[in-house]
């Protein structure tokens, strides 16, 4: 169907048509996810970084020079649900800061998430197969399976 | 150089990439990673890292107001983000095994050859004699959004399966690099679909978040994302993808266009001279 004959009235529009309210629904719920989850993560992130500040250079795990950005450097970091969680207990700033990105990169995730909720509500049955299948491999590869 | 002040400039830096990354459905990966490595001696690995938490805090930043602006085709990008994770998880296993060097050449090579397309098509405001394929009627892909100077723009889709292959290679780059790799998916939705541009900037910018996130997984647990790059990363990109994001309806196609041109040849020359071994 072309573009053009799309000014039949509001009952003959397809579901593809931004004025259809699912559509519009769908474009709402999907800005609001990534408002909220922006802000947290925001919010979060610059909490981790005012404490960084206040505990300084004898944070546990702060960065001691920029040598130890570059190449060949020695320091790998461990990063695991456990050190998160045992960074959080003892209030550490770098804990704090972990969460607040994990929170960003779920975002999209969560997003994805939603969407299909979305799709399965409108009964699109492509679009929620085709989103399905996309979560499914974001999930694995977020939780490092793949 | 002090931790702080690398701190700041990198704050200043992401608010700048936001910015950018916005404008032209780009993750603001291609002005941190340099920035990081030639800029700062950044071990690239790191500064990949950072650019997946750039990329995510474009997309996620500048598609809130661009989704509820009805700039972005969801159903566009749902069925593009198929073969983008497939790519995506494809690259980032064999990334590791990879040389920087090497990286660096294929990143700049990507750049620039996406340039060319775009300078082709410069005068062009809104795609002309488009007809939906097959695919576009079937999966319902046509669109409109609304543009300041032309009101509401109808858009139809084609050439959908090229654009499909197209998203797997980028999904591919992104997950080796790191990069959401924008450049490649506006090529694909501009130059395969034949999307408004707009359109094309603001469905990337949709996209790339969710790619970015598909390996994002795998830098984190490694190490990659670092607290002290990825903090100031994160914030400044937040704030500079909000304030883009308000200057893309405003903005004529064509300016979309040069910017987007202009960022391609400065960065893809600095790749290339990084590949090979000119600049350290």
């Amino acid at each position: 169907m072309s573009q053009q004959s799309v000014t039949s009235g509001p009952s003959a529009a397809p579901l593809g048509d931004p004025e259809a309210p699912e559509t519009r629904s769908m474009e709402l719920w999907v800005s609001y996810t990534l408002r909220i989850g922006v802000s947290i993560a925001a919010i979060v992130i610059l909490a981790g970084v005012i404490l960084y500040v206040i505990q300084g250079s004898s944070g546990a795990g702060h960065l001691q020079s920029m040598d130890d950005l570059k190449p060949g450097r020695d320091n790998t970091i461990d990063v695991s649900w456990t050190s998160i969680r045992d960074g959080l207990k003892d209030f550490q700033a770098i804990a704090i800061i972990q969460v607040g990105l994990l929170i960003l990169l779920l975002t999209p995730v969560t997003r994805v998430a939603l969407t299909l909720l979305l799709f399965l509500r409108d009964r699109d049955r492509i679009f929620a197969v085709i989103t399905a299948v996309v979560l499914t491999i974001l999930l694995l590869g977020f939780f490092g399976i793949v | 150089m002090s931790i702080e002040l690398f701190v700041v400039v990198m704050f200043l830096s992401a608010i700048g990439a936001g910015m950018l990354g916005s404008l032209v459905g780009l993750g603001g990966g291609i002005l941190i990673v340099p920035i990081l490595t030639i800029g700062f001696g950044v071990d690239i690995h790191l500064a990949i890292g950072a650019s997946i938490i750039s990329v995510i805090a474009t997309s996620s930043g500048a598609a809130a107001a661009f989704v509820r602006d009805h700039m972005t085709n969801i159903r566009v990008a749902m069925l593009l983000e198929l073969a983008t994770s497939f790519g995506a998880v494809s690259g980032a296993i064999i990334a590791a095994w990879l040389n920087p060097k090497l990286l660096f050449f294929l990143f700049g090579g990507i750049l620039l050859f996406s340039v060319f397309p775009m300078i082709k098509k410069l005068g062009e405001e809104i795609p002309r004699g488009v007809v939906n394929d097959e695919w576009a009627d079937k999966l319902r892909l046509d669109s409109y959004y609304p543009d300041r100077k032309h009101g509401v723009v109808h858009y139809n889709v084609t050439r959908v399966p090229l654009g499909f292959v197209m998203m797997y290679v980028a999904g591919v780059v992104s997950g080796l690099l790191g990069i959401g790799s924008g450049a490649l998916k506006v090529l694909a939705m501009d130059t395969a679909m034949r999307l408004p541009i707009k359109v094309s900037s603001a469905t990337s910018n949709f996209m790339i978040g969710v790619t970015a996130a598909a390996s994002s997984g795998i830098y984190f647990w490694r190490g990659d994302i670092v607290p002290e790059i990825a903090a100031p990363v994160a914030l400044g990109v937040l704030a500079g993808a909000t304030l883009g994001a308000r200057l893309l309806v405003r903005f004529r196609s064509e300016t979309i266009r040069r910017i987007f041109i202009v960022v391609l040849v400065i960065v893809a020359v600095q790749m290339f001279l990084k590949g090979l071994g000119v600049v350290a």
